[in-house]
């Protein structure tokens, strides 16, 4: 044994390392291969990307119809009528033609002209679902940025200085999580419409009144997302290390913190995105959300509301709005879902 | 125990205060003339609403011009006031009490969440670990795919969907309402008659919820028979049927009986777009009328109504969370 | 040039998808295997040595990664003799416990599958009818040998195995007991599965009994859960639970790793205990040296998914052979050296296990590497009746004397 020790170790080709053969996955392609490999974030992603392309390019290539085109080629119908009255002996024959004309061409059904047909008002439904699909996803998508950014800041001053400051903002936070959405949404909703009647507030401003108060609504979610992971990551070994080493607060926040909050966020934003098209959708449906002459999905399913005889024999004006809403959801949804899948540690397969 | 629920107690009417106070400040957003319009619509519409009922909401809602800081606090205390006195104030639109209101149409609200409940449950527990046993199988997928749809579906538009292509193209159920004005029906007829009445709205309460549920069962499905114990249970020699049936059901079981407590509370709250849809006359109907009516005292009411509903949910589901889950100790 | 480089480290999108492809191909056909029905015929062997109560023969269990093939166990072969205990020591990651998991069959997959090889066991089992049911026979029941291949075994079949025959103590003692049943439950539902007949008492009674003979007072345990006990006592509990159904041979799969140091002595004592008062052996899982010094009478030392030395505990311990072994002799602390001496450590890190050149898998960091490891993989060299090692040094020795 004594001599084994001993021995020097004979000139041997130590420049070929065993696991020279091994390679792996970067951690980009890690994520992307876990994103990709489930077919419903591939569907997700086409269906996202098919509607921006429909809302946005869409109506570049169908010019026919503008958004607040009305179709003013209406019908023209002649009525006849004929009365034979007798003066003194002689016959006469009165022959009476009446025109009546509808100004507007409205619910018509598809043709070449109207693809998806005409609205209860004679706007092209098409067209329509373009500029509607504009305001429903720059809606839903400025709305997720407000909260986000909010959530994050209100969420980080919370997490990051504690005591009473993560206190009041937290208690905030279990306050708002109590309210019931659709209703308080409907309450700001008539309050807004109070303003508009009053003079007080343009029309053309209540989508962004809207964001305001769908932010307002959805915000403490992303706080507690926030707090939450700076809380636990506080408590990190790496974290007491570049406490140690005295890392500059911005370091510590930007270095460490971010990159370990932002997977979870991504998801929360690409899922929090379905909810608000729901949102908006829900109060457009309502009356209370986009109002005419602007149009969103929502709005256009409206009419279903008052006038039963479109929602049984004119499936053409309110189906495809509601497909789109669904399209749109759905494909946020699987994003989202495929998103968490892949940044989630654990879902290893 | 008693001490952690008093404890929770206080807390849950602190949460309540705060709600409070948001929604009377909300409801003070809107303009007085917009009110006084609707007021007057409703009037000429025919309404029983006195002059002295429009002043008393004016007075106990505040609705001045010009308010101060002061003035809307005071308004808050006074309402206040008459919350924990039990008084919501009198619905105008309605013309009698809005607690009245309230408990005469959360019947049936009740009836149509707690049947949508059973199903929901029903249907959701046996898929989600169905899904969850047999991971990447292609009924796994299928699941994945009805959950993500039952989360997607704007319940407005699928509402509508089913109304129109049963009831009105087929004509297989009513398209509205609770009962049939035409007939007078008693005993089993009229069961039957509900039952036809209640069946779409149903259907579309489960289809939106079971999702989600489906979901929740599976991901906790999943973190359990990944657990170490599920390991020592096949170990031990149980055949794989006892072991998901015994120790991992056992388990999973624990977050779906607090939902499940938690969801209690929110049966009495009103679908209120399912309600509008079939226009059903539960809660949810009631109160988005009101709403597009401008009745502040019913709104208010209703609010806060829903509010204190859901933080009894929360109470209760962690109360029940000390039940079922014995390292939990209420403390 | 650095992009390059950069790339070369990294597999392209067209091999992901190939390797994906191909795993699934591979994983779908185990996966059948593993759950197909089959007659019982298929399963019965031979052992090679009757003494023998578990042999372990070129077993392969590979992990199917989206980053390629990892070789968890790469033909281990080891033997289990009657009334003995026999430790396995080796790196973590070195496929000791996998090779277990495999012999319970507790591989999880679609991932995880055992390729290859044959686990050979002598199942000590009551006979049964046709219908299944056990045959009377006295007070008893007929009682029957049967060899099992368990890699043949398809997976519903496993319930004959595990628990009764072979009964297995894990790490983690704070998370491997159910934590919504009692103690005195998970206890019973082990006389319950493997007793014929068994009653409500007669589960309580040997529950009991076997809480005593972990040192546990049943009164104060029977009803409690588990989180209310400290992790010691889990891990008695555990034990009590391996024992409670007479198994010919437990696994005890580092079962001091996750404890206090002093915690880890009682628990020690009471394995070394237990050992006497059995009939029947110990497969027992370890990386501490001592343990196994002080429990094992044969030892297998793993490296990277090999064996790469086995023999007696003497021979192990007094004249170990293969480089790795003597290194890891080198680097356990002793008292009353030299206080200059400092700690010898065996440079290097365990090789990745993908893909790997079948070269000797310790080269690298092996301190007597000859020109002839960068050759094929060296084979098992016997040098005593019951001491193996794979290492080329000793391959010319055995040529040449």
């Amino acid at each position: 044994m004594e001599e084994i020790k001993n021995q020097t170790p004979e000139a041997v080709d130590m420049d070929t390392p065993l696991d020279k053969n091994v390679r792996l996955m970067s951690p980009t392609q890690m994520l992307l291969r876990r994103f990709f490999r489930s077919k419903l974030s591939i569907l997700g992603l086409v269906m996202v990307i098919g509607l921006f392309l429909f809302s946005f390019a869409g109506p570049l290539v169908y010019t026919q119809w503008g958004e607040t085109d009305l179709d003013k080629s209406g019908k023209v119908e002649y009525a006849s009528s004929q009365t034979t009255y007798t003066v003194n002996g002689v016959t006469y024959t009165l022959r009476q033609t009446l025109e009546t004309r509808e100004v507007d061409n409205s619910l018509a059904p598809p043709s070449a002209v109207h693809p998806l047909g005409t609205d209860d008002q004679g706007y092209d439904i098409l067209a329509r679902l373009m500029y509607g699909g504009r305001v429903s996803l720059i809606v839903s998508f400025m709305t997720v940025i407000l909260l986000t950014v909010f959530g994050v800041l209100m969420g980080g001053i919370a997490g990051y200085f504690g005591g009473w400051v993560d206190d009041v903002i937290m208690r905030i936070c279990d306050v708002l999580m109590c309210l019931p959405g659709i209703p308080i949404l409907l309450i700001l909703s008539s309050a807004m419409d109070g303003w508009v009647e009053l003079g007080t507030m343009e029309e053309g401003s209540r989508i962004y009144v809207l964001m305001l108060f769908l932010t307002f609504i959805s915000w403490p979610g992303t706080a507690r997302l926030v707090r939450g992971q700076i809380l636990s990551l506080r408590e990190q070994e790496y974290m007491v290390a570049a406490e140690a080493m005295g890392y500059s607060v911005g370091r510590k926040i930007f270095k460490h913190l971010v990159p370990n909050v932002m997977p979870q966020l991504i998801v929360q934003m690409s899922l929090s995105l379905g909810s608000m098209i729901l949102y908006e959708a829900t109060l457009s449906y309502l009356n209370m959300g986009i109002k005419a002459p602007y149009t969103a999905w929502g709005s256009m399913i409206n009419i279903i509301t008052t006038d039963p005889n479109i929602l049984q024999n004119h499936l053409n004006v309110w189906v495809p709005a509601g497909v789109c809403i669904v399209i749109a959801v759905l494909g946020f949804n699987f994003v989202g879902d495929g998103l968490r899948d892949a940044l989630d540690p654990k879902g290893r397969r | 125990m008693l001490k952690y629920i008093a404890k929770r107690l206080a807390y849950a009417v602190l949460v309540l205060l705060g709600v409070s106070l948001i929604i009377y400040c909300l409801t003070r957003l809107m303009p007085i003339d917009f009110v006084k319009n609707k007021v007057t619509a409703v009037q000429t519409s025919g309404a029983t609403v006195s002059q002295d009922m429009v002043d008393a909401m004016y007075a106990s809602y505040g609705l001045q011009e010009d308010a101060g800081i002061v003035e809307i606090f005071q308004g808050y205390l006074n309402w206040l006031g008459d919350l924990v006195r039990g008084d919501l104030g009198t619905s105008f639109k309605y013309g009698i009490p809005v607690a009245e209101k309230i408990s005469m149409h959360m019947g049936t609200s009740f009836v149509v969440a707690l049947i949508a409940a059973i199903f929901e449950f029903m249907i959701a527990i046996p898929l989600g670990i169905t899904a969850a046993t047999h991971q990447y199988s292609f009924r796994d997928y299928l699941v994945t795919v009805l959950v993500m749809i039952g989360i997607s579906l704007p319940a407005f538009f699928f509402g509508n969907v089913l109304k129109s292509f049963f009831s009105m193209q087929l004509g297989w159920f009513p398209s509205s309402g609770l009962v049939d004005a035409t007939k007078d029906y008693t005993g089993i007829a009229w069961v039957a008659d509900y039952a036809r009445h209640v069946f779409i709205p149903i259907l579309t309460v489960v289809v939106l919820s079971v999702g989600s549920r489906m979901r929740m069962t599976r991901t906790n499905m999943l973190e359990v028979l990944n657990s170490d114990y599920i390991r020592t249970a096949r170990a031990k020699g149980l055949q794989e049927k006892a072991v998901i049936n015994k120790h991992a059901f056992r388990n999973t079981l624990i977050p779906l009986v607090t939902s499940m407590a938690g969801l209690l509370p929110s049966l009495f709250s009103g679908a209120i777009i399912t309600e509008q849809v079939f226009d059903l006359p539960g809660i949810g109907n009631i109160a988005l009328q009101a709403m597009n009516a401008g009745d502040i005292p019913f709104i208010m009411g209703y609010n806060m109504f829903l509010a204190i509903l859901s933080v009894i949910g929360i109470l209760l589901a962690d109360l029940m969370y000390a039940v079922v889950d014995p390292r939990v100790k209420l403390e | 040039m650095a992009k390059e480089k950069k790339a070369a480290g990294y597999l392209t999108g067209k091999e992901i998808r190939a390797i994906a492809k191909e795993n699934r191909k591979i994983t779908k056909r185990l996966e059948a295997y593993k759950n197909r029905k089959a007659e019982e015929a298929e399963f019965l062997t031979e052992m090679k040595n009757p003494e023998n109560i578990l042999e372990i023969e070129d077993l392969h269990t590979y992990f199917f990664t989206e980053q390629g093939t990892v070789k968890a166990v790469n033909g281990v072969s080891y033997d289990v003799p009657k009334n003995a205990v026999v430790g396995v020591v080796g790196e973590s990651g070195c496929g000791k416990s996998v090779t277990s998991m495999s012999v319970m069959r507790l591989i999880q997959g679609p991932a995880g599958q055992i390729v290859e090889g044959a686990i050979r066991f002598k199942s000590w089992e009551y006979k049964r009818d046709e219908k299944g049911q056990p045959i009377a026979f006295g007070d008893g029941y007929e009682m029957v040998e049967k060899i099992y291949d368990i890699a043949k075994m398809p997976i519903h079949e496993i319930h004959r195995i595990r628990g009764k025959q072979i009964a297995m103590i894990f790490q983690e003692p704070m998370t491997s007991l159910n934590p919504v049943f009692t103690i005195g439950e998970q206890l019973d539902e082990v006389t319950f599965i493997h007793t014929p007949g068994a009653t409500k008492e007669m589960a309580k009674a040997k529950s009991e009994e076997m809480l005593r003979l972990v040192g546990i007072i049943p009164e104060n345990v029977y009803k409690a859960f588990p989180h209310e006990l400290s992790g010691g006592m889990r891990q008695r509990v555990m034990i009590a639970m391996a024992l409670a159904a007479e198994p010919r041979l437990i696994i005890a799969d580092e079962p001091t790793t996750a404890l206090d140091v002093t915690i880890q002595a009682q628990i020690l004592d009471l394995l070394q205990d237990i050992k006497n008062k059995i009939d029947g052996s110990i497969l027992l899982i370890t990386h501490d040296l001592g343990v196994i010094a002080e429990m094992a009478d044969y030892v297998v030392v793993m490296y990277a998914g090999k064996v790469i030395e086995k023999g007696t505990v003497y021979e192990i311990f007094q004249d170990p052979k293969h480089p790795y072994t003597i290194g890891l002799q080198k680097s356990k602390p002793t008292m009353g050296l030299d206080d200059s001496t400092e700690l010898y450590n065996i440079p290097g890190n365990v090789p990745n296990p993908i893909d790997m050149p079948d070269h000797c898998y310790f080269k690298e960091r092996c301190a007597m590497c000859t020109k002839k490891c960068s050759g094929d993989y060296p084979g098992m060299v016997q040098l005593s009746p019951t001491h193996f090692v794979a290492c080329h040094l000793y391959e010319e020795e055995k040529e040449n004397g």
